[in-house]
Formats: C-alpha cells, structure tokens, sequence
C-alpha cells in the first residue's frame, strides 16, 4: 500500500523512466536546503545505478521552505532550464554550487550564468524566472506535499513509502530492489 | 562583590528568567522574528521558572530546586543543542529543512558573534548555575 500515486507523482513533474514503472522514487526538495545539496549525490548515484532499468522511475519535485528566500527563484530556475531540455542538470548545478547563490540577494544573476554554461537560451531563461512562468506548477508541488504529510526537506518516497531521513545509497538501493 | 552577589543568587536567577521572557517575547511580538521550534520548546521551559523560582523566593521554599533545576537543565541543553546547529558545529547539511522558521535563521548580532542562541544559552546557564550555588550553600548552611 502506499499513497495516492497521482498525488505523489504529479501531473508536470520532472521524471526519469515512465510514470508506470514498478518502482518510482520521488524526492520532494528544496534547493536552498542544505540536507538537500548533501543528499543530491546520493539520489544523483542512485539514479546513475537504475539508469537503464525499466522498472523504475525517479521524479524530483519542488518543496522551497517559506524560510529559504531563494527556494522560490532557484525552483523557477530549475524549471526554466526544464522548459529548454535541461532540467536535471541545473538542479545538479543548483544543489552543487548551493553556496554561491544561497544567501545572495540576486540570484538570479547567478542562475543565468549556470544556464549560459548549460548551453540555454539565457534570454528565454530570464524571462521565464522574471515572469515566474512555472509558479504555479511549484505552487502545486507544495501544496501536494503539504497533503502528503510533508513538512521537510529532503522528503524520498519508493515505492509510495515514505522514508525517514536521508538514507545512505545501499539503504536506497535495498529499498528498490524489495520492491522489483 | 562576591557577597553581593551571593546574597541575591536566586534573584540574579529570577531577574535573568525574567529577561529571558520579557525579551523572547519582545522579538517575537514586537520585532517580528518568529520563533523557530527549538526556541518554542526553550519557551516551554523557561517561562514557568518565572513563576517558579518567584514563588520559591517568597515562599521561601527549600524544595523549589527540584522543579526548577530540571527546567533550566533540559533549556540549557536545548540551547546548547541549537547552538552547534547554528554555529555550524553540527553541520546543517544533516538537518532536514523543516516547514516553518529555521533554527539557524541569523537575525540578531551583539559584538558581532553573540546571537539570541548564545543569549538562551547564557541564560540557561545562569540559571542553573546560581540555583545549584544557592542550593549548595543553604544546605551546607543549615545541614540538610
């Protein structure tokens, strides 16, 4: 048993592998969470081990913290660099270099570097974050997080069970293979 | 100096609990900064050693440490607690973010260095400190 998939998985969200996979792991993050960034290898790993098997999916959706005053932006971020092909990168480049951009007052300044490296358009970029073209995609993350019980960040989910903390790439992977 | 201040151990302990209050809620209420969950349970504590220990003074009551001491041991370690978090001694990156005010949320800086963590953790500290003193010292004063 677990939870709602719907509800869990979403309708937009950002997937590797298919919606219908026997196992789907879904992190709901924050990228200005530090425990995220520390998590972001482990989860990078994982989907790196399961790359070219069929049975299961990662998704990766959005839960900025009130707190984070650049959760928001960096979301945006994220998701404009989606928009042009390259969502899981700029979330790798996000978590990565966390440092640079988290207590920054601008951003986004930032993020368009990280776009430029990417190889995006950097102009459809910036006018995305600007007109916060995927707020309410976020907006829909968290309020589907808030109904799943989630109130922190990193939140991993297999196989619709929740799981506590942030395991360890094995932990993960005993997860998964339980389940297969 | 020292006699001074020995004679007025629980006073020192019932001013700085008082402080302590007056002042959380002061951040709280009038400047704004909500408190985050470490600083809520610190609240769950300490105000009641406002009342305590002002009733234990008056009443001038023996026992009092034994509900007091408690209450100031387990802020203390609360604050002590919240103090590695924010002063990066225990790394954040294995905190979970939660929903809601970060406990590491930076907002007041006395001397550059001297954060309301570190205030609740003197405070904490204080407090014990002068019940155990004036503790110590009434017991050995009247051999109990």
């Amino acid at each position: 048993m677990g939870v709602d998939q719907a509800l869990l998985i979403g309708q937009s969200s950002h997937i590797l592998g298919t919606r219908d996979a026997r196992v789907v792991v879904v992190e709901f993050g924050d990228f200005q969470c530090p425990a995220c960034a520390y998590a972001n290898p482990i989860f990078m790993q994982l989907i790196e081990s399961y790359k070219d098997n069929p049975n299961v999916s990662f998704v990766s959706r959005h839960f900025p913290l009130p707190q984070h005053a650049n959760a928001m932006i960096a979301a945006e971020a994220a998701e404009a660099a989606g928009a042009q092909g390259k969502f899981w990168e700029m979330s790798n480049m996000l978590y990565e270099r966390q440092n640079e951009w988290s207590g920054n007052p601008k951003p986004l300044d930032i993020f368009v570097g990280y776009a430029q490296q990417l190889g995006l358009n950097t102009k459809a970029f910036s006018e995305s974050v600007n007109g916060k073209k995927f707020e309410d995609v976020i907006n829909k993350d968290r309020s589907d997080a808030r109904s799943l019980g989630i109130n922190s960040t990193p939140t991993f989910f297999v196989g619709g069970e929740k799981i506590q903390g942030v395991p360890s790439l094995e932990e993960f992977k005993k997860k998964i293979e339980s389940r297969l | 100096m020292t006699k001074l201040i020995k004679d007025n151990l629980l006073y020192i302990a019932w001013v700085t609990a008082l402080v302590s209050m007056i002042g959380s809620l002061y951040f709280g209420e009038i400047l704004g900064l909500a408190p985050c969950s470490l600083c809520w349970y610190q609240r769950i504590v300490m105000y009641p050693l406002v009342l305590i220990i002002g009733i234990g003074i008056i009443k001038k009551d023996k026992h009092f440490y034994d509900y007091a001491l408690p209450l100031s041991v387990i802020g203390g370690g609360i604050a002590f607690y919240q103090n590695l978090l924010y002063y990066n001694v225990i790394s954040e990156k294995l905190t979970p973010c939660t929903f809601g005010v970060s406990c590491v949320s930076k907002y007041i800086s006395l001397l550059g260095f001297i954060d309301i963590p570190l205030l609740a953790l003197f405070a904490s500290i204080i407090i014990t400190a002068t019940l155990l003193i004036h503790k110590k010292h009434t017991h050995h004063v009247h051999g109990n």
